[in-house]
């Protein structure tokens, strides 16, 4: 299986343009703009103040750099440029007919959850040097601006596990539902322009479920809300809400509706995945390749 | 053991009016350390066949062992098998070794020197640290000759092999197929549509038509129960009409006259040719070139 991973490996990594434009610039951005804002603290604090003062206002606590990263995959940005690369993955294959080397050597199912497995990874080292560049850089560009960075104690050094944990966990979960979706669309669609638009729409588009929620009330008199209810988007909204302490927001929602607990959102989201690779796997074990 | 035994395969695409059978009840057997050849048109249904072979495709109907062994049941009997199927498919943007790399870690090869000497063999080692996408057509065809290689396979499925070789690149995967199948014990299962290049390289093969084998069998064989007789007779007019009613007239030239009939007939062709008035001058056997006979069983719907 390493020798799998491997391979995998040098075939995302050997596609520098893809790789580098889709994933690797935003670590490389993140590690550009900490030494650009370190190198302006640093110029600053020779006689500018209210520069300082200014980049204070940026900064909250030790934590906050290294946790941001991690939400930026979940953004439209992050998710547009992430599904753009997993559909060069998957619908690539296709495109360059190079499915029939790989399956003539390995069962289908091997090669397709190897391709899930080692995109899970490059994505998590992308993230995380993301994060290290970002929180690393906070911390020092904290130590020059003068801002209070808050305590480090065991306290908080537990608390910030957890939360890098819960935020690395909702962005792996939201990248392998993407991830998901992509694999089908390349299945048929079988090319990369096709897979992109189709893997959008439908990742994109997923929240318009709403609408479909009330028309269905207003037209049909039919309740489609608890089809709302097992969406990807509602649940890690529901996550992302408790995480964050606010009060949970179920727009539709009926009077009285008591939202699912973080560990039941948790679990459909898992779900889902599973769902997706199983789905993925079944299909691609029945398609015929022709290319 | 056989090393390829396909029995009753049919491929149907479509449904209704757009139902197209592919492929339509292949049973085919190909034994061990041979070359065997896949002779058939543009879309007589050879790749398709070859797909089905390798568990790309899955039949309609019908199975495929190699080695005994289904390949819908036992997918590691794949491991066997080099194929190269409608051209040389790798990732443009990594070089002929690394693409060799990849698929030595996607079938499990730990002996890296093992892509080194596959590029030795298809003479492509000087090139092979540029980009796959910068490769000639010629070039291509060897890198996915060497893909076929890599493992050492004890089989090999080759679809159109030579295609954009120039000549020497056909002589070259001639003698290396030669070599593999003569010095090495190893099978070749080659499609082709030139026909000087089955004529040639083959000990056995198919003529697939429509998706049908409509020939099949050594090609010697094959050849010499087509054999025709050239005839020259005056009037040649009277002689097609004397002999045709038992033996079929192939074709009238200047040449002569040509029949399908075998060295035995000769005497009861130039009885009745004397009988009936018509002078002979000569009657030769004719062996009928591959070219002919091909174009002789693919012609029309008869022979299906």
């Amino acid at each position: 299986m390493t020798a799998l991973f491997r391979a995998e490996w040098l075939k995302l990594a050997g596609n520098r343009w893809a790789v580098t434009f889709l994933v690797w610039i935003f670590p490389m951005s993140a590690l550009f703009m900490s030494v650009g804002a370190i190198v302006i603290a640093l110029l600053a604090s020779a006689g500018s103040p209210e520069t300082l003062n200014d980049m204070s206002q940026f900064l909250t606590n030790w934590q906050g750099g290294f946790l941001s990263a991690w939400m930026f995959p979940n953004s439209d940005l992050g998710r547009f440029t992430l599904i753009i690369f997993t559909a060069i993955v998957f619908a690539g294959e296709y495109q360059h007919g190079t499915w029939k080397n790989l399956i003539t050597r390995r069962p289908r199912w091997v090669i397709m959850l190897n391709k899930f497995f080692t995109l899970g990874v490059f994505i998590t080292i992308a993230f995380t040097m993301m994060s290290l560049f970002v929180g690393v850089g906070s911390i020092v560009l904290g130590q020059i601006v003068g801002h209070n960075m808050g305590v480090f104690d065991a306290n908080s050094l537990g608390e910030f596990i957890r939360d890098i944990i819960t935020q690395m966990g909702l962005t792996l979960v939201t990248t392998f539902i993407a991830t998901g979706y992509t694999a089908l669309a390349a299945m048929y669609t079988k090319n990369i322009i096709g897979t992109i638009f189709t893997s959008l729409l439908i990742t994109l588009g997923e929240p318009s479920i709403l609408l479909l929620v009330s028309l269905g009330r207003s037209l049909l008199h039919i309740d489609l809300f608890p089809l709302y209810l097992l969406t990807p988007t509602h649940n890690f909204g529901n996550i992302r809400n408790a995480e964050m302490g606010y009060e949970p927001f179920v727009p539709l929602a009926p009077e009285g509706f008591v939202p699912f607990s973080v560990t039941v959102s948790w679990l459909i989201l898992i779900g889902w995945i599973v769902c997706l690779i199983a789905f993925s796997i079944r299909n691609f074990n029945r398609q015929d390749i022709t290319a | 053991m056989h090393a390829i035994e396909i029995s009753d395969i049919t491929k149907i695409y479509g449904k209704g009016k757009r139902r197209i059978h592919a492929v339509n009840k292949i049973n085919l057997i190909i034994e061990q350390g041979q070359i065997y050849g896949l002779l058939g048109p543009n879309g007589a249904g050879k790749t398709t066949a070859m797909r089905m072979m390798l568990n790309l495709i899955r039949p309609t109907q019908g199975n495929v062992r190699i080695y005994g062994d289904d390949v819908r049941q036992n997918h590691a009997i794949l491991r066997r098998v080099g194929m190269m199927i409608e051209g040389a498919s790798f990732y443009p943007y990594l070089t002929g070794r690394k693409n060799l790399i990849l698929l030595a870690r996607t079938h499990g090869l730990t002996d890296m020197n093992r892509v080194n000497r596959v590029l030795e063999i298809v003479k492509l080692s000087d090139r092979a640290d540029q980009r796959f996408g910068t490769y000639s057509m010629g070039m291509k065809q060897r890198l996915g000759l060497a893909g076929a290689l890599l493992h050492d396979p004890d089989l090999l499925i080759l679809d159109e092999p030579t295609n954009g070789l120039d000549p020497n690149g056909i002589l070259e995967m001639r003698l290396l197929l030669r070599d593999l199948v003569d010095n090495h014990g190893k099978t070749v299962c080659f499609s082709s549509h030139t026909l000087s290049e089955v004529e040639r390289l083959c000990d056995n093969l198919a003529i697939i038509h429509k998706g049908k084998i409509v020939r099949e069998g050594n090609i010697e064989s094959l050849l010499t129960e087509q054999t025709q007789l050239r005839i020259k007779a005056s009037p040649s007019e009277k002689a097609s009409a004397v002999l045709s009613p038992q033996w079929r007239v192939c074709d009238t030239t200047t040449d002569g006259l040509f029949l399908e009939a075998t060295a035995d007939d000769a005497p009861h062709i130039a009885r009745a040719l004397v009988n009936n008035g018509v002078d002979i001058y000569e009657i030769i056997p004719h062996r009928q070139s591959l070219e002919s006979f091909f174009l002789d069983v693919t012609s029309g719907d008869d022979q299906l």
